[in-house]
């Protein structure tokens, strides 16, 4: 057993290599679990698991990446339960959307009123889409865009291959994509199908002024 | 000119190969050559130029929207259980020691130091009536504290998250809400008033609004096709509330909307209370005075 000041020097070792990332913690289970106190709850448990296992952590490696990966698991072993019926849902919706690895580009990519569509949704419809986003999907990228890490290191957090990582964020974003369009059509922020999309970009410059 | 005969040492590639580069290469991952050969390819392909700048617009979207600050009290929180955690020979004498039961610990909450002033309203003169609408003034209060209230309200008030107490009895409510927040909210009796419509309380989820307590007291209104009014009340001494404003029942109320909602916010002593429904603004206005009635 550990005397009281090896204890001691242990925490405060634990607490100077983990709580600067709190924040990035806190955002990511935020992303998750979609609600203020299931993330709470979920970087605490994830905290608190790091710090029982501390002495498996191999000083001098990526403490980020560790610390992701257990909160990572953790959500997945612990609270993926909670929300599992909206995941089943959503899902089953997603196979609709499939985006086709970069089978038929310009098919998918023609200029349209979709393309400067983001700068204009405020970011609470941009977190809505993350948070619809089936679970894998919003894992990856969260992982890379919100929280910065390469995909080696994503892989490394979930144990999965860097090519499995680069599909998901590709169908991820995609996903992201149409579900940004539909509410700036949902919003009349652009018009449904339209052929002039810089008319568009005008007309919507106007709207979001005048409204 | 091509970009191939540019840079004949690169490897050319298409548009379905640059349509998969362009992820990577906003994401940094790409080797130097293939980086390299896709800014040729961009050079030349304004499809896939723009699709490079959708996702620089994405990824930044996602950064921005979801970037947070981890509450105050979880800090505490979490050290107090590894503080917990600690061997017995630590813990021997306080043996039992639990964190506290309570949702919130207050630690990191700042005094209150900055009292409202209403003074600081010269913009009202440039509206009469009429809400926050010119482009100008919108801009400017962009980052500011009310436009930071109303948009977590909205955000909040849109997603119809679970209700952590469910009453429709004011008094009930106000009892939980005393049990449970550390300040002390008025919960309005919406006066009958024949021009303003009737709330029916449904009951109170507790919330963090940029570390700070808050709760969100959600109402239904019948009579209206079933709108959803909300009550936001957030414990915020700091942000002064720059705006045009109305006076209502002798308090300067901030109307203001924004994606598609109405919303009313005013502050009692450090307390800022937001209103936000689909209601149009008469009859928002109409609830504040509701509220507010003495
Ligand atoms: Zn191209």
């Amino acid at each position: 057993m550990l005397g009281f000041r090896q204890t001691d020097r242990l925490r405060r070792e634990f607490e100077a290599l983990t709580l600067g990332h709190l924040d990035g913690l806190y955002g990511a289970a935020l992303r998750l679990t979609r609600n203020e106190r299931d993330a709470e709850d979920l970087v605490q448990d994830a905290m608190l698991r790091a710090y029982r296992f501390f002495d498996k952590f191999e000083r001098g490696t990526n403490v980020r990446a560790w610390l992701f990966k257990i909160l990572t698991n953790t959500f997945i072993n612990k609270y993926r339960r909670r929300v599992k019926e909206r995941e089943v849902v959503d899902a089953a919706a997603s196979e609709g959307l499939h985006p086709q690895m970069i089978s038929s580009p310009h098919a998918q990519q023609a200029p349209g009123p979709e393309e400067l569509v983001v700068d204009q949704l405020l970011s609470d419809n941009v977190l809505k889409a993350i948070d619809e986003l089936p679970i894998d999907f919003r894992m990856v990228v969260m992982l890379a865009d919100l929280q910065d890490f390469s995909y080696k290191e994503i892989a490394d957090v979930l144990d999965c291959p860097v090519g499995t990582v680069m599909s998901r964020l590709f169908r991820g974003r995609r996903m992201l994509q149409k579900q940004l369009h539909a509410y700036a059509v949902e919003q009349g922020i652009i018009a449904a199908p339209s052929a002039a999309h810089e008319e568009d970009a005008k007309v919507l410059e106007l709207k979001r002024h005048v409204r | 000119m091509s970009a191939e005969t540019q840079s004949a040492s690169l490897e050319a590639v298409d548009c379905t190969e640059a349509q998969a580069l362009v992820g990577p290469f906003v994401d940094g991952e790409l080797s130097h050559d293939d980086a390299g050969s896709l800014s040729a390819h961009l050079a030349s392909c304004a499809t896939c130029a723009v699709t490079l700048k959708r996702q620089e617009q994405l990824k930044q979207a996602v950064r921005s929207a979801s970037t947070v600050t981890a509450p105050a009290h979880l800090r505490s929180k979490i050290l107090a259980a590894i503080a917990a955690e600690a061997p017995p020979a630590r813990t021997s004498g306080i043996s039992g020691w639990r964190l506290s039961p309570a949702r919130w610990s207050f630690e990191g909450l700042s005094p209150r130091a900055v009292a409202f002033s209403a003074a600081a309203l010269g913009m009202a003169a440039w509206f009469a009536f009429g809400g926050l609408t010119h482009p100008v003034v919108d801009k400017l209060l962009r980052r500011s504290a009310l436009h930071t209230v109303i948009d977590d309200g909205i955000a909040l008030h849109s997603r119809t998250l679970p209700l952590d107490y469910t009453a429709s009895d004011v008094g009930l409510v106000q009892h939980w809400l005393e049990g449970n927040l550390h300040f002390g909210v008025h919960l309005p009796r919406f006066a009958q008033h024949a021009d303003a419509p009737q709330p029916t309380l449904l009951g109170v989820r507790l919330s963090t609004l940029h570390a700070r307590p808050a709760a969100m007291i959600q109402y239904a209104v019948a009579e209206d096709h079933g709108r959803r009014v909300s009550l936001l009340v957030v414990d915020d001494p700091e942000p002064e509330l720059v705006g045009p404003a109305r006076r209502v029942e002798g308090r300067d109320v901030f109307v203001s909307r924004a994606h598609g909602y109405n919303v009313a916010t005013w502050r009692r002593d450090e307390i800022v209370y937001s209103l936000i429904s689909d209601l149009d603004e008469g009859d928002v206005l109409a609830l504040v005075r509701a509220a507010e009635q003495r």
